[in-house]
């Protein structure tokens, strides 16, 4: 309210002169632009978009909306329906009928040849279905988090290794400025030295709903929806369905610490330096729903620690001092970082600039457009699966701690934790027949 | 705060009564409860010394536990009590005729070397000590105290009003047959018992907390360590024993049956009348209550997806408070082994499994084999059974393939013998391939994942014996199975026998995908012939291997080479060439370079892009003219903006003296003012030092864009040593921009006093320049340092009409209130209706910022001020300054002006902010108000913020 008076008010003090003093290049938007003529069919991108669901369509409309540069040609969804309303998105967008429809991503790259594909899947299939892409040599856009398991993420990253495919991860905080902001401060030491990360991600569900069984209906293949994961009969799994609500069953998901571990977990690490490697340590506690079909934490709170000594506090932001987002604490001062903005400890840290011979991180203004770009010139995207990759380890090596209760030894470069044959056996889940990598 | 205020004079309170005489029916109720024998006669008259000082917390329950003992010496017979709260007590001498020495809830005690001495051969001669609950809350600084008590004190996630689970470990033991074997639970406050002080190596564990229960596993704040806490145990310590039970603090513990004759029990161990066996049970297997986890088990039998998970989970907590403990595990997996053998549910089957994921062992091989080879079981039995270590489990796995004729039943267990990388796949293949696989496309990429998996010499041999006439995706699969052999022999050392396998699959007529994954292999494992495979490859027709070649680039170290590449790059298709600079870009300076710079002549606008970003790498500072040229003046938006970033980017101090060097030189011409003015931001962007020297120079030219763009870097870059250089650029150049340069160093500056001094100077120095001077009149004004107040009161009085509206306008931007009574004066009888306005806004201005000021006299002055406006922007500012007071008198005037609807708007915001302050001194006014905004404004905002107070006040 104090605006509302104020605005109407004279009392130009000398702050009026200091206003917009700091300023920073600025820089324009390229999806702003539109793009002067279009592209040869010939000479366009092909793109197929594999699950049409909430993720998977909102990707595919941001890639529709990068103009003539590629074509949708297929879209696919365990889902007839959903399928379906994206083939009608795509050939509104073109004026035509040509977009096919697959229910069955192994039929689309036996039938399809497409240079680029973009998934939006349930985190259980991220791993089959990206291996399986780059396997023909198609460049990926692929949601977060990476994958389900440690090992089936580093799966991913040794297939783009292997056939030098181009990667990008669905993490899109990395192109948003504040983020990147806030890392590249971090990174040039405008906080002194980091010592501890807090990370505040959402908290989960106590309890599932009570579950009944459901008929399947005729056009959802579901027990390829179930893929590798342990069958279980097509059940009710709460407020919106099999489509939204598998996030909380650990079969498909480790719930909102590993829905959130790809972005501020991600953006921790950018900010330290530490996106290729991960931590030595792990503990933490999980509290679990005592009944419901709902198994993963709702709260969480685990301290991991890397070998520089440097230790990250993954949390519910309701328990964290910052609550949602990212806070680096150095020895000179902090900086939070969230989607609604950025905040340090002293307001200068944030005016201060980051000269030509300072570590410049990678700068990108829209994620789709990276990866587009990248795509084109094979330059490495600004999400690669490597650091998606670690991203996410952190929350599974948390899941592992919490599911095991107890302080974890890990090797980041082996991969492997140091003498505890238990909780190496959460590193993989077994794949139900015939699902495999 | 509050809060705990309360909190803390309730505990006075609670203390103060509770610590009062046990009460005669209570003594009855212990009397009641009290065993009538000793567990055991004792051999001699015992003496017990039971101590009961406390140096920190106070026990409620210490009189009672006073009375309790004496209950039980007289009931049973088993001793004599004697009480003292007397450090004294603890010398060799007066403990003599004592046979156990029994803390009662003490805390805090600090021994001396003597007293520890004399307590610690108490113990150790073959005598006996007694803990009861607050007993290990002692002896913090004597480390051997602490061993003896076997834990510390660090906390109670267990809270006094909470009612807490207890398992018995060690149900056959003598001293806790009072409980029958039965697992209970009890209101009562239960420590923490933090290892290593606290570990079942060292102590024998009688009794600990449960934690499948889940209030008590999930009680506020407990940590993983806390997952075992014991609650009583006993140790040999010496020729003596020590008895210590966590249980004691709630006063109605002392007439609990089971928990006196418990304590009867370890009294008369520590006596040495009960002869019990008090080593520690290491990892033992008694370590739960057995009958609760059958229990659960039970539950199994009635299990489906659709019925309540609560005792899964119960039994998945169990097994996860148990990790550290092998026997205990063992007794599970051999439970749920044989409920896994009857006929339960596939849901319950599919719970047992996961669990024998997890715990398993070769004990679960023979259910589970069987198991595997039913399709119907197959994969959940395969769950378990892929995460048991052994060889016996890959023999199962290997004779199950060979046995079944079900496909799914033989894709799964390749599936997983190539997840345990398990070298059997290499026989398995050689005998069931041909049979199995040959025209089944799945089976055969599961035998050639499994092999691939492996990735060892032999599982490449057969690899290559059993690829014959591939083609699809058979033969992807195939290929792909030896790229992971290639990859795995690599990391090994085995860089030859993966080059080999390179080669053959780089071989022509294969698929493109295949020999780009080859090539990329080959550049990785540096082969010999490598360079000339790249620029072959980069040549060629294929874009999928040329693309690899290209991005293959990355891998080599070989400087001329990749400059040979980038010299013969233009006569390749533009979007090689954009590929081929960002691979070299990042490789080698020099060879990025030089294609870029053939580049940025290109006439497409994507070439001059990409020449531009790879530039921001490789560029020099003879690249700095075309790189500000372009970000000036290139016609296309993307384009200027690469430019740009280039030139803010490209790294290296001699990059900034060359840019400060071309700005320098920009009046003699030959650059563009577009590019002048991109070079002058780049001094901004890059934060040059030495710059505004420079710049100082620029922002005299005549070019207008220059100039102030000049100004603005200044503006940002300048520090107090450009003070002067600054007032004297005012002065050639007197204009707002300059004056705001000048006004934000100030704001930089530690004394502004001589920097007015400086201004004054310098303005009585000047001479027919009167804008200069009009402007140095406006920073005076705006910097409102009082040295410079007679100065301005001068100008204005002198008869140059220009200085004197400047000196005015001073007065009327001055920050403080040194002018408030001139102010007041114009307000009132300015010479015209403008001079007015501004005088009397200043005037409300300064009426503000006279913080010393009475809140009150403010507000009686803004009111008397009221009467000056003249029109209704004069008034709106006097209601919106009268709601920065939470004043009685302010809250009735203005409320007054809502009746006037060209006030109405204002004065509702300003009642708000009134009413926001004065509702905790004077919440009736304050309310009503809110009240009558609420109900009557228009405005959506206004009513909602009313609520919303109204609504803070009523919480």
């Amino acid at each position: 309210m104090r605006k509302t008076v104020n605005r109407r008010m004279f009392l130009k003090k000398t702050m009026a002169v200091t206003a917009g003093v700091v300023g920073f290049p600025y820089i324009i938007r390229s999806s702003a632009l539109g793009k002067a003529g279009t592209i040869a069919p010939s000479n366009r991108l092909t793109m197929a978009q594999i699950g049409c669901g909430s993720m998977g369509s909102a990707n595919l409309n941001s890639f529709l909306g990068l103009g003539s540069e590629l074509q949708v040609v297929a879209v696919c969804d365990v889902d007839l329906n959903r399928a379906n309303e994206q083939k009608r998105n795509v050939d509104n967008r073109y004026g035509n009928n040509d977009c096919r429809i697959y229910q069955d991503y192994r039929e689309l790259l036996d039938k399809e040849e497409v240079d680029i594909a973009s998934h939006g899947l349930p985190d259980h299939w991220h791993a089959s279905v990206a291996v399986a892409c780059t396997r023909k040599g198609i460049d990926m856009y692929g949601e977060k988090p990476l994958a389900r398991s440690i090992y089936e993420g580093r799966a991913i990253c040794d297939a783009v290794k292997r056939y030098g495919t181009i990667w990008q991860t669905g993490s899109w905080q990395r192109s948003v400025s504040n983020f990147h902001r806030a890392a590249e401060l971090v990174r040039n030491g405008r906080i002194g030295n980091v010592k501890h990360v807090e990370v505040g991600l959402p908290d989960g569900d106590r309890r599932g709903p009570d579950v009944q069984f459901l008929s399947v209906p005729d056009t959802f293949n579901y027990d390829m929806w179930l893929g590798s994961a342990p069958w279980r009969p097509y059940q009710d799994f709460g407020r919106q369905g099999v489509h939204w609500d598998w996030r909380w069953i650990m079969d498909y998901s480790g719930g909102q610490l590993t829905d959130w571990a790809g972005h501020h977990i991600d953006v921790a690490h950018w900010g330290l330096g530490l996106d290729r490697t991960g931590p030595v340590e792990i503990e933490g506690k999980g509290e679990y729903p005592e009944d419901g079909i709902y198994d993963v934490p709702y709260a969480y709170n685990f301290m991991c620690t890397y070998e520089n000594g440097i230790t990250i506090r993954v949390a519910n932001a309701s328990k964290q001092p910052h609550g949602m987002g990212t806070c680096w604490y150095g020895d000179q001062g902090w900086v939070h970082v969230n989607r609604a903005g950025l905040q340090a400890s002293n307001t200068n840290i944030l005016r201060e600039v980051i000269g030509p011979d300072e570590i410049q991180l990678y700068k990108s203004d829209n994620h789709h457009r990276n990866f587009i770009d990248c795509v084109k010139s094979r330059r490495e995207t600004i999400t690669p699966a490597e650091v998606a990759h670690r991203s996410i380890s952190v929350g599974l090596l948390g899941e592992i701690a919490m599911l095991t209760g107890r302080q974890l030894k890990w090797n980041p470069e082996k991969e492997e934790f140091v003498g505890d044959e238990e909780a190496s056996r959460y590193l993989m889940r077994s794949y139900r027949g015939p699902w495999q990598l | 705060m509050h809060n705990y205020i309360k909190f803390f004079v309730l505990f006075i309170l609670l203390t103060a009564t509770l610590t009062l005489a046990v009460t005669d029916p209570e003594v009855q109720k212990i009397q009641q409860a009290m065993p009538d024998k000793p567990i055991v006669h004792s051999v001699k008259p015992r003496t017990m010394l039971v101590f009961s000082l406390c140096n920190g917390f106070k026990h409620s329950s210490i009189p009672y536990w006073t009375k309790a003992l004496d209950v039980m010496g007289e009931k049973t017979g088993a001793f004599k009590v004697v009480h003292s709260d007397d450090m004294s007590v603890f010398t060799p001498e007066s403990l003599k005729r004592f046979d156990v020495i029994c803390f009662n809830n003490t805390t805090g005690l600090v021994p001396n070397d003597e007293q520890q001495q004399a307590i610690m051969n108490f113990i150790k001669s073959g005598k006996g000590i007694v803990g009861i609950h607050a007993a290990t809350d002692n002896f913090n600084e004597w480390p051997a105290g602490m061993e003896m008590m076997g834990g510390v004190f660090k906390g109670h996630p267990w809270v006094g009003s909470g009612t807490w689970a207890i398992k018995i470990d060690d149900p056959d033991h003598p001293l806790v047959k009072s409980f029958e074997g039965q697992g209970f639970k009890i209101k009562d406050e239960i420590y923490r018992t933090a290892p290593p002080l606290y570990s079942r190596d060292k102590q024998r564990v009688l009794m600990s907390l449960d934690m499948s229960d889940p209030t008590t596993r999930n009680a506020e704040g407990v940590e993983p360590d806390d997952m075992d806490t014991g609650i009583s145990w006993i140790k040999p310590v010496g020729s003596g024993r020590l008895f210590y039970c966590s249980l004691g603090h709630d006063n109605a513990v002392t007439w609990n049956p089971a928990v006196l004759a418990h304590y009867l029990a370890g009294i008369q161990y520590a006596m040495g009348d009960l002869k019990v066996d008090d080593s520690p049970i290491k990892a033992g297997s008694h370590l739960f209550d057995v009958n609760a986890l059958d229990n659960l088990i039970t539950q199994l039998d009635e299990y489906d997806w659709n019925k309540s998970r609560a005792a899964l989970i119960q039994i998945q907590a169990l097994i996860r408070s148990h990790f550290n403990d092998e026997k205990a595990l063992g007794v599970i997996e051999g439970k749920l082994l044989a409920q896994l053998d009857t006929d339960v549910s596939p849901a319950a089957k599919d719970f047992i499994c996961r669990q024998l994921a997890v715990i398993g062992t070769e004990k679960s091989v023979p259910v589970l084999s069987e198991m595997l080879a039913d399709p119907e079981t197959t994969n959940i039995a395969r769950y378990a059974l892929e995460k048991i270590p052994g060889q016996a489990v890959d023999d199962v796995f290997v004779k199950t393939a060979k046995a079944t004729k079900n496909k799914h039943v033989l894709i799964g267990i390749l599936t997983t013998l190539g997840d345990r990388k398990s070298e059997r796949v290499v026989s398995l293949s050689r005998e069931i391939f041909l049979t199995t696989a040959e025209n089944d496309e799945q089976v055969s990429a599961a035998f050639f994942r499994a092999l691939g998996m492996l990735g060892s010499e032999a599982s490449t041999d057969e690899l290559f014996r059993i690829k014959t006439d591939l083609a699809g995706s058979a033969q992807e699969r195939c290929a792909d199975a030896l790229l992971m052999c290639a990859e795995a022999l690599c990391k090994t050392g085995q860089k030859q026998q993966a080059n080999a396998i390179y080669q053959k699959l780089y071989q022509a007529g294969n698929p493109p995908v295949i020999r780009a994954a080859a090539l990329t292999g080959l550049a990785k494992a540096d082969a010999t012939n490598i360079q000339t495979l790249l620029s072959n490859a980069i040549r060629g027709e294929d874009v999928k291997v040329r693309t690899a070649a290209i991005q293959s680039l990355g891998y080599i170290n070989n400087n001329p080479f990749l400059e040979s590449i980038a010299a013969d790059a233009s006569t390749m298709p533009q979007t090689v060439q954009i590929q081929l600079l960002s691979v070299l870009s990042d490789k080698s300076r020099e060879a990025g370079r030089a294609m870029a710079l053939q580049m940025v002549n290109s006439d497409q606008s994507s070439m001059r892009i990409a020449a531009f970003k790879a530039l921001a790498k490789t560029g020099n500072a003879s690249d700095i003219e075309i790189l500000a040229m372009s970000a000036g003046m290139a016609p296309d938006r993307d384009e200027r903006t690469a430019a740009q970033k280039a030139l803010y980017q490209i790294p290296g101090k001699e990059i900034d003296t060359a840019i400060l060097k071309k700005i320098g030189d920009s009046p003699k011409g030959g650059l563009d003012e577009k590019g002048v003015v991109e070079l002058i931001k780049a001094t901004v962007s890059r934060q040059i030092e030495g710059a505004p020297d420079v710049l100082f120079q620029t922002a005299q030219t005549d070019n207008q864009r220059i100039s102030s763009e000049s100004v603005r870097a200044i503006q940002s870059l300048a520090g107090p040593k450009h003070a002067e250089a600054l007032v004297d650029l005012v002065i050639s150049r007197p204009a707002t921009n300059t004056e705001n340069a000048l006004l934000v160093i100030a704001e930089k500056m530690p004394n502004r006093d001589a920097l007015a001094a400086m201004i004054m100077n310098k303005y009585s120095a000047i001479t027919d320049n009167e804008d200069a001077k009009v402007s140095l009149l406006r920073v005076m004004g705006k910097l409102g340092q009082k040295d410079t107040i007679e100065l301005l009161k001068t100008e204005y009085a002198s008869s140059n009409k220009k200085l004197s509206g400047a000196a005015f306008r001073a007065m009327t931007d001055w920050p403080g209130n040194d002018f408030i009574k001139e102010m007041k004066v114009l307000a009132r009888s300015g010479s015209d209706t403008k001079t007015k306005v501004l005088a009397f806004r200043a005037y409300i201005q300064a009426l503000e910022t006279s913080v010393d000021e009475d809140p009150q006299q403010v507000v009686n002055k803004l009111i008397a001020a009221y009467s000056l406006a003249e029109r209704p922007d004069e008034q709106k500012i006097v209601i919106g300054v009268l709601g920065h007071y939470g004043n009685i008198r302010a809250l009735s005037f203005v409320k007054d002006k809502l009746d006037d609807p060209a006030l109405k708007a204002e004065a509702e915001a300003s009642l708000l902010q009134i009413c926001e302050k004065l509702l905790t001194q004077n919440p009736s006014a304050a309310k009503s108000v809110l009240q009558n905004l609420k109900n009557t404004s228009t405005n959506e905002v206004i009513k909602n913020k009313a609520a919303e107070l109204l609504e803070k006040k009523r919480k």
